[in-house]
């Protein structure tokens, strides 16, 4: 503590953070009112059915050691913690699943909204408006939209939580031992964790000292630990080369015709993979490995949603692209300010989290990078007021105005994600209605037992959920908001 | 004065998520009153849920002890310009609406020879493809005693 402050008690010393002021404020009340219109959407979607219920009735059958022991014992990926989140919701609900499952991944969802407001750490006007525009490149952007619809969110929390921790102003030995905790939970939840560890060591080597060097050093250590239980003691290994169908141009390539026509060309697939991955995180386009927008301008089948999608993402980047220029790229890491080092945290965490996903290209994988786009979002904006507030009139007005019509393309894209949630949840009611068929078909229907009465519980519970069918509820409000999907 | 010019335009452009998030709030208040009227759930026929691929809908009015094969009423706009009076499995045969005709006749108390031998007619009668396929697939030995 600086003499100065010493003396004077309340006043921050170095390193410690300027106190809230009333645009912190504001900009969790911003973000709130979102998190409660997202959630009360969230509230009224029945589980999904194909990629829960095989699981719960996994849970149900087997016990936490044989599940785990299962889990170690998997070929191609090593996700011990997600078997485990489930086990654990399964074991407390007491038999109120939905509450339980869907509760939890409200809960997360809140948690990591506020996470995301918290490591801006807004204090100015600028600040409030970036961040209030960025909440919406959060929620708007399709791939955390895939990752709302879709249950679990943990590993996104991990991320936010440890981009608050490495942008805290000076090391505790509490936030320490958390970042280490978050970063195995992560790691051990699903592969994407492994962008804990990036954050984490280029919030570092940006100067940002908010874990210790300590801290980064059993981070790393854990991350090595990760790989060689997963390469020399665990069957888990590399994913297999080609693990599932990937999007290639303007088309999807199912499993077997990736192994029968790509398979003497996989590193080039690969490379394809992490490059679509960037783009459709910058650009909305391509999507899933589908250059679908593309097509569709081709074909002229295009909707207004899909160009306020490709539209606000390009101006997005652009604005991250004239933070850039303008302030400069240099190796000095350690030198950059709070806002620069956000920003390159933020394209560590798009280019890691490309290339972790080298497998296939899908929206929802790529949920860690965009959260890491819609903070650097925010801070781009924020600093482009900032500068547009002495630019000379005509300059100024042309900036706001190109800001402002970013800000309209994003909430625009908000509402499409409750409009997308609506969707989801007359699909997967849908779904329910025909779940013991889809489970015969797959030799998966118990026939008695407990398993048969969780699947009866679950159908019962979902269709009772009153659903909007979308042919009928403002269906002409798609075309200009979307629901998420092409 | 240059502040609040300042301050105007961080306004500004924050202005669409600020009113989204008001919205948010008001819509979400309104729906706990049941008055959403974005998440309104659609009051439909078992022929309208039929038409506008809704088996859940289908199957929860089933269970509720509507009759599949008896005739309701279709709102003008969704099968045709004018209002129809149809039965759920024509409108679902109209419209090629195969997972209707899944969950009904699949549904132990509505699934007879006779019953999938009035289906495959009215597929075939409105060339819905994609349920006729079903049926000889699903239910060969009822489909082969059909004339």
């Amino acid at each position: 503590m600086s003499a100065s402050s010493a003396l004077q008690p309340g006043l921050p010393g170095p390193g410690a953070a300027a106190p809230p002021t009333i645009w912190t404020t504001i900009a969790y009340a911003a973000a709130a009112g979102l998190i409660v219109g997202v959630a009360a959407s969230m509230w009224g979607v029945p589980l999904p059915v194909s990629d829960n219920l095989p699981i719960l009735l996994d849970v149900q059958q087997t016990s936490l050691r044989d599940g785990l022991a299962v889990a170690l014992r998997d070929e191609g990926r090593l996700r011990p913690l997600f078997w485990v989140q489930y086990k654990a919701l399964f074991a407390m609900s007491g038999g109120r699943y939905y509450l339980a499952f869907q509760g939890f991944h409200v809960a997360m969802f809140a948690a990591t909204v506020l996470l995301w407001v918290a490591a801006l750490r807004v204090r100015t006007v600028y600040q409030f408006a970036g961040a209030a525009v960025g909440v919406t490149v959060l929620l708007g952007l399709h791939t955390f939209g895939n990752l709302v619809r879709e249950l679990p969110i943990t590993v996104v929390t991990c991320c936010a939580l440890a981009v608050v921790l490495a942008f805290m102003e000076r090391p505790a030995r509490w936030r320490d031992a958390l970042a280490v905790i978050n970063f195995v939970i992560a790691v051990f939840f699903v592969e994407i964790g492994l962008v804990v560890w990036v954050v984490h060591v280029a919030a570092y080597l940006c100067g940002r000292r908010g874990v210790s060097r300590g801290a980064v050093v059993a981070l790393t250590a854990v991350c090595a630990g990760y790989f060689a239980l997963r390469f020399l003691v665990l069957p888990a290994g590399a994913p297999p080369v080609f693990p599932r169908d990937t999007g290639f141009g303007f088309a999807n390539l199912s499993e077997s015709e990736l192994r029968s026509e790509y398979a003497s060309h996989r590193y080039a697939i690969y490379l394809y993979n992490i490059a679509a991955s960037i783009l459709s995180v910058l650009f909305s386009e391509p999507r899933g490995g589908i250059f679908e927008f593309t097509r569709r301008v081709l074909a002229d089948e295009t909707r207004p949603w899909m160009w306020v999608n490709v539209l606000s993402s390009a101006a997005t980047s652009v604005c991250l692209l004239w933070f850039l220029v303008r302030r400069g790229i240099t190796l000095r890491l350690s030198a950059l300010d709070r806002d620069h080092a956000m920003i390159v945290v933020a394209l560590a965490m798009l280019a890691s989290n490309a290339v972790i996903s080298y497998p296939y290209s899908r929206d929802v994988v790529m949920s860690p990078a965009g959260l890491g786009y819609a903070l650097a979002a925010a801070v781009a904006i924020g600093w482009l007021l900032e500068r547009a507030a002495s630019m000379p009139g005509f300059r100024r007005m042309a900036v706001v105005g190109l800001l402002l019509l970013v800000s309209i393309g994003w909430s625009m894209r908000t509402i499409g994600l409750t409009y997308s949630l609506r969707r989801t949840a007359f699909v997967n009611r849908n779904d329910w209605a025909g779940v013991e068929e889809w489970l015969n078909q797959s030799g998966r229907l118990p026939a008695g037992g407990p398993g048969r009465a969780l699947v009866e519980q679950l159908k019962r519970e979902s269709l009772a959920f009153r659903v909007p069918n979308p042919g009928l509820a403002q269906p002409d409000a798609e075309d200009f908001f979307g629901t998420g999907t092409y | 004065m240059a502040s609040d010019r300042r301050h105007g335009s961080a306004w500004l452009v924050a202005a669409p998520p600020l009113a989204l998030s008001l919205a948010c709030l008001a819509l979400t208040g309104l729906g706990m009153a049941g008055a959403n009227p974005f998440w309104t759930p659609s009051d439909l026929t078992m022929s309208e849920a039929a038409a506008l691929r809704d088996p859940a809908t289908v199957l929860v009015l089933m269970e509720q002890g509507q009759d599949p094969y008896a005739a309701y009423p279709v709102r003008a706009g969704l099968i045709d310009r004018a209002g129809l009076h149809l039965t759920p499995v024509e409108a679902a045969v109209r419209e090629d609406r195969l997972e209707v005709a899944a969950v009904i006749l699949g549904h132990p108390a509505w699934r007879s020879a006779e019953r999938v031998c009035h289906w495959l007619q009215l597929a075939g009668a409105e060339g819905a493809g994609e349920i006729s396929r079903y049926i000889r697939r699903t239910f060969p030995e009822d489909a082969d005693t059909c004339r």
